[in-house]
This record gives C-alpha cells, sequence and structure tokens, in this order.
C-alpha cells in the first residue's frame, strides 16, 4: 500500500489589489531610502576626498611658501593687479629668484624658482591675497600687530618688506556644485633672512 | 508500506549570497573611507610636527643668543667647555619636544639648532635645522638719536660723520673737517623730529609712529620709516666702587691741573670709584676710570682726560639719578670719543650741555631729556648721543666718529642669516 501525503490542493495564489499595493509601496521606500543613502554616502565620500586634497594641497603649498620667504633675504616686486597677483622675492645668499603667482583666470597658483622648474601649488583658487608688512611691531596691552611696509612717501615698498600675511580660498565641486572649500587666513612669515 | 512526500521547489541560499555581497561592498567602502580619514589624520599630525620642530630649532637660536648676549662664560649654563671655538650641543627637553643647539664661534660666529618633535600616532621623530649667523651690533651707531622728540633750532649742517681711527677720515686721530663721510645719521624711534634749517649728511631713521619736519635737501642720505631699535636702560657695570682720592688744588697741583673749586678727583690708579660730589675730575694719561656718580646734580666745572692717542686715559661716567650737567669745560686730549663716555641710569632724567668748547664722548641717558644751550658754529658733540630727547637751542655739529660703532659697546649679537638646511 502505498500512502501519498501531498499538500492540499491549492488554487494558484495571487496577490491581491491592496497587498500589490502595500508590496509596491514598501518596496518603492525601500529603494529610495536605498539610493538615496547611497548617492549621500557618495556624495560624502567624494567631499571627504576633496577635503584631502584641498587640505593636503594648502599644507604643502604653505611649507612651501614658509620655506621659500623665510630663506630669501628681500621682496623685490609685487602685484596686486587682477588677473594676475604676484610676489617675487630673492635668496642673495642661493642667488635665486622665487616668485609665487596667483593667476585668477585659471584659478592656479604657481610657484617658480631659479633652476627649477614651474609648479603648480594651488588650483581651483578663487581668492590670493597679500599684505606686506615692516619690521616694526606695534606693542599694545592687548595685541601685537606690525605696520604696512610703506616708504616716506606713504607708498608699499617692497624694499622695507619683512612680514607678509597671505590668504587664499579654493574650492573643489560635486556635480559642479562648490561643495568644499578651504581656506588659509592667518599664515604670516617673516622674511627671517632680510636683515635690513 | 511507503511513505512518498511529494517534491517541491528546492531552498537556495541566494539571500544569504547577497547579503554578504552587500556586506562585502559596504565594508570595503568603510574600510576606504577610514583608511582615507586615517591617512589624513596622520597627515595632519606629521605637518603639525613638521612645523612645530621648526619653533623648537628656534627656540635653541633664542637660547644660544641669549648666553652669548649674557657677556659671561659661554661655557655657562651647561654648554660645556669650547672644542677649537664650539660650544653644545646643548639639548634641552620641553612640553612636545627638544632642540639640540651648537654655538660655533669661529671664524663666524654661527648657530646650528636641530629641534625635534615626535609625531603623534605613528611616533616617529621629524627634525628641522637652521643655520643663523649673528654679528654683534654697535650700541652707537648714529650721530644723535632720541626716543621722542628731536627738536632742532639754528642752521647749518648738523651731522656729518668722521673716523678717529681711520686717517683718511681724521687728520692724527682728530676731526678734520675736510676728511669727513656721509654717516652723519640721526634717529627717532616715536617722536616728532623738527629739523628746522639743518642738513644732515646721513640718514634719518624714523619709527613707524615718528614724524618730520623738513624741506626738500635737508636730509643728504635715505629716510626711513621702520626704525626698530632699543635702547637698554643702562646697569651699573660695578658691585664695590672705591671712593674717589680727593685732592685739594688751590692753585695747581702736581701735575699742573688747575682746580677752580679747590678740590679735585685726580685719577691716578685704574679702577672703579664713585664720587658724592661735583668736585673737578682728572683722569692721567693711561688709567682707565668708570665712575660711580651718586650725587643727583652732577656738574662739574671741569672734566679733564688726558693723554695722546696712544696713552689716553679714559674715563666712564655712571651717573645714578638726578640730572647731569655737562656745562663745564670738558677735554679730552686725545680728542677721541670713545675716551669719554656719560651714562645716565634710569634715574637720571635731565642732561644738560652749553659749553664754550666742543663735546667730545659719548653721551647715553635713554631715560633722559638732553638739551643744549647755547652753540655755535664751531661748537658741536664730536662723538654721538642718544637720549629720551634732544633740544638744541641753537646751532651745534655732530659729527660723528664712526670708530664708535667698532671700538664702542656693543647691544649684543643679533642674527644676520638664517638659513633652513
Amino acid at each position: 500500500m502505498i500512502l501519498k501525503l501531498t499538500h492540499p490542493a491549492r488554487p494558484p495564489a495571487a496577490f491581491t489589489l491592496v497587498e500589490l499595493l502595500v508590496a509596491m509601496g514598501l518596496g518603492v521606500s525601500l529603494l529610495t531610502v536605498v539610493t538615496v543613502l547611497g548617492l549621500y554616502g557618495a556624495r560624502s565620500f567624494e567631499g571627504m576626498a576633496n577635503y584631502v586634497d584641498l587640505d593636503s594641497k594648502s599644507r604643502n603649498a604653505l611649507d612651501i611658501l614658509n620655506r621659500e620667504v623665510r630663506n630669501a633675504t628681500a621682496l623685490v616686486s609685487f602685484s596686486t593687479n587682477l588677473p594676475v597677483k604676484s610676489l617675487t622675492l630673492t635668496n642673495s645668499v642661493s642667488a635665486q629668484t622665487i616668485a609665487f603667482t596667483y593667476d585668477s583666470r585659471v584659478g592656479t597658483v604657481v610657484f617658480s624658482k631659479t633652476g627649477q622648474g614651474d609648479r603648480t601649488l594651488l588650483s581651483g583658487c578663487e581668492q590670493w591675497d597679500f599684505s606686506l608688512f615692516n619690521r616694526a611691531p606695534n606693542i599694545t596691552s592687548t595685541n601685537i600687530s606690525f605696520f604696512p611696509a610703506t616708504n616716506s612717501a606713504g607708498q608699499l615698498d617692497p624694499s622695507v618688506c619683512k612680514l607678509i600675511n597671505m590668504s587664499w580660498k579654493c574650492v573643489r565641486s560635486i556635480q559642479t556644485h562648490k561643495i568644499n572649500t578651504e581656506s588659509v587666513e592667518t599664515a604670516q612669515i617673516v622674511l627671517r633672512n632680510k636683515v635690513r | 508500506m511507503h511513505i512518498q512526500f511529494s517534491k517541491k521547489a528546492g531552498k537556495q541560499a541566494s539571500v544569504l549570497l547577497v547579503s554578504l555581497v552587500v556586506a562585502a561592498i559596504l565594508g570595503a567602502a568603510l574600510a576606504s573611507y577610514l583608511t582615507m580619514i586615517g591617512t589624513q589624520n596622520h597627515a595632519v599630525a606629521r605637518s603639525q610636527a613638521w612645523n612645530s620642530a621648526l619653533n623648537y630649532a628656534e627656540a635653541g637660536v633664542e637660547e644660544a643668543l641669549a648666553q652669548m648676549n649674557a657677556q659671561g662664560d659661554l661655557s655657562a649654563n651647561s654648554w660645556g667647555v669650547s672644542s677649537n671655538g664650539t660650544f653644545g650641543p646643548l639639548t634641552r627637553s620641553l612640553a612636545g619636544g627638544s632642540y639640540s643647539v651648537v654655538i660655533v664661534t669661529n671664524p663666524v660666529t654661527t648657530i646650528y639648532s636641530t629641534g625635534y618633535v615626535t609625531v603623534p600616532i605613528v611616533g616617529t621623530v621629524v627634525s628641522r635645522t637652521v643655520k643663523v649667523t649673528a654679528n654683534s651690533l654697535p650700541l652707537i651707531n648714529v650721530a644723535f638719536a632720541a626716543l621722542y622728540n628731536l627738536d632742532m633750532n639754528g642752521y647749518g649742517l648738523a651731522s656729518d660723520s668722521w673716523n678717529s681711527h681711520d686717517p683718511n677720515l681724521s687728520t692724527n686721530g682728530h676731526y678734520d673737517p675736510t676728511k669727513t663721510s656721509t654717516n652723519g645719521s640721526i634717529a627717532s624711534e616715536f617722536g616728532i623730529v623738527d629739523i628746522g634749517n639743518h642738513t644732515i649728511s646721513g640718514n634719518l631713521y624714523l619709527g613707524p609712529t615718528a614724524s618730520y619736519a623738513s624741506s626738500l635737501g635737508q636730509i643728504l642720505g635715505t629716510i626711513f620709516d621702520d626704525y626698530n631699535v632699543e635702547f637698554p636702560d643702562v646697569v651699573l657695570p660695578m658691585s664695590t666702587p672705591l671712593a674717589a682720592p680727593i685732592t685739594s688744588l688751590t692753585v695747581t697741583n702736581n701735575n699742573g691741573r688747575v682746580s677752580i673749586s679747590g678740590y679735585a678727583h685726580d685719577f691716578t690708579v685704574a679702577g672703579d670709584y664713585e664720587v658724592n660730589d661735583s668736585y673737578d675730575i682728572y683722569v692721567e694719561p693711561g688709567v682707565k676710570v668708570r665712575l660711580k656718580v651718586n650725587v643727583s646734580n652732577f656738574s662739574p666745572a671741569n672734566i679733564h682726560v688726558l693723554g695722546g692717542i696712544t696713552n689716553s686715559g679714559s674715563l666712564e661716567v655712571y651717573q645714578v639719578s638726578g640730572s647731569g650737567s655737562l656745562t663745564g669745560n670738558i677735554t679730552v686730549d686725545s680728542n677721541r670719543p670713545e675716551n669719554f663716555y656719560y651714562f645716565g641710569l634710569p634715574g637720571v632724567t635731565a642732561v644738560t650741555f652749553g659749553g664754550t668748547t666742543s663735546f667730545i664722548g659719548v653721551i647715553y641717558a635713554p631715560e633722559a631729556a638732553l638739551t643744549l644751550n647755547g652753540g655755535g658754529n664751531n661748537i658741536g658733540v664730536v662723538g654721538a648721543s642718544i637720549t629720551k630727547t634732544i633740544r638744541m637751542n641753537g646751532h651745534y655739529n655732530f659729527h660723528y666718529d664712526e670708530s664708535l660703532g667698532t671700538n664702542g659697546p656693543s647691544r649684543g649679537f643679533v642674527p644676520n642669516s638664517w638659513a633652513e638646511l
């Protein structure tokens, strides 16, 4: 004798309309959440990568600026007229001329030095400014600042410049939106090697 | 009896697989994200250590300069005995880092300092080294300087320079108006400089807040407005001075000196002395005297430093407080300003000169107002002066002796070059 155990036969099942709608709603919601989280995560990831890139470039630029300006013996010339701003220094010990040039049209700061090729320190640069100060400090009870590097005629004079204050702002975009910015606001660098 | 189960569709591990794949993707994303953050963190930490290392290196330079400017034994303060003119290395540990510094005195005074900082997280040590050369800066490097106002009445040439040790700029060590140079510079740190109708054969050094009034061509050199020099207060360089000898001079003494007051201090032996009066002062040839003046209204009728160029006496007056009057007859036989210094300690608030002959010497009293009365075409100051203010009530010629810059007192070592190695 053979005993067959079978499930009771059922008619082919189907979602009811309500079930289908609920299932679709839940599915779409779930997919939406996953998609949004994915996109947000990707943007965050890209934003962080941008920030890392900006930060490393700025630090590298600051290190090079710091080293070159500290070792320079004099500021030779400067230009504050856009679209190109520049600082030109000299190191009489090594007989080298050092220049930092900002081109607002392409948003770059380029470092050049006698005997070396040009090197782009910053890109995506929206702003690069500098101020020149002489060697005399202005000391008050609450602050120490410096006087502008002006001559007796009140004109900015590179020959009396002892301290350079620089600031810049660089940006990076995510999907054409400028999301990340990096600002260096108080880089005051003394021309250590400038005696007079 | 056989029991048969009807076959149903087999279960598959697709959910587990999908879960593993998703987890792997998320894990990889998270790992790369954390790696990037970690790298950034390390980079920032190293950058901070890198920048700090330079600060520590410069702290070493500061200590070396302080050691050199203490004007004592360079081997003191744990610097150790010199090895062929090299002192150190001296290592100091500070919170967060350390530095090691060496002073090399020969042939050029040079400081080598290395700063060390341990990079947080990573634990490696970064170092930066700087090389600084230094030279001794003269205290007296202008014809006359004032911390504040500099008020000049009169007209004509007010300052030029010469060199008592250079035959091209002097005659037999004396000022010669036909052998002058253009280093008769003047300076004011904070005040108003009224040059009147004088001509300055030198530069005009002004602090950023100082101002001046002159016509075109009165300053023959360059006008600077970033003067930043400290005039340190005078510190008494002696501890137990001897009482100055007093000689009764009714008419003349044995050396032919004449005393108006009847008494005089006639120094025949070198040393540190002190006086409580304003009797005449004579310093015999070859005798070097440092004299502490305790009287508050110092006004000797005669100061005479005897001896020629080769055997001149030398007098350094240190007045403690009050006012000093140099209106008497001040004679320096060698005609070299380096043989007579008047130093006013912080308690000295006024110095007056109004003699009928030129003053040969150096006045250094940074807390005192200097007043020059009288004057005339042939009256002047041969040497230099540095005071709080200067007022000339008449025409004076200042002839700055450039040798004071090399043979005179120093304000200490200052860096004159800086390089990162």
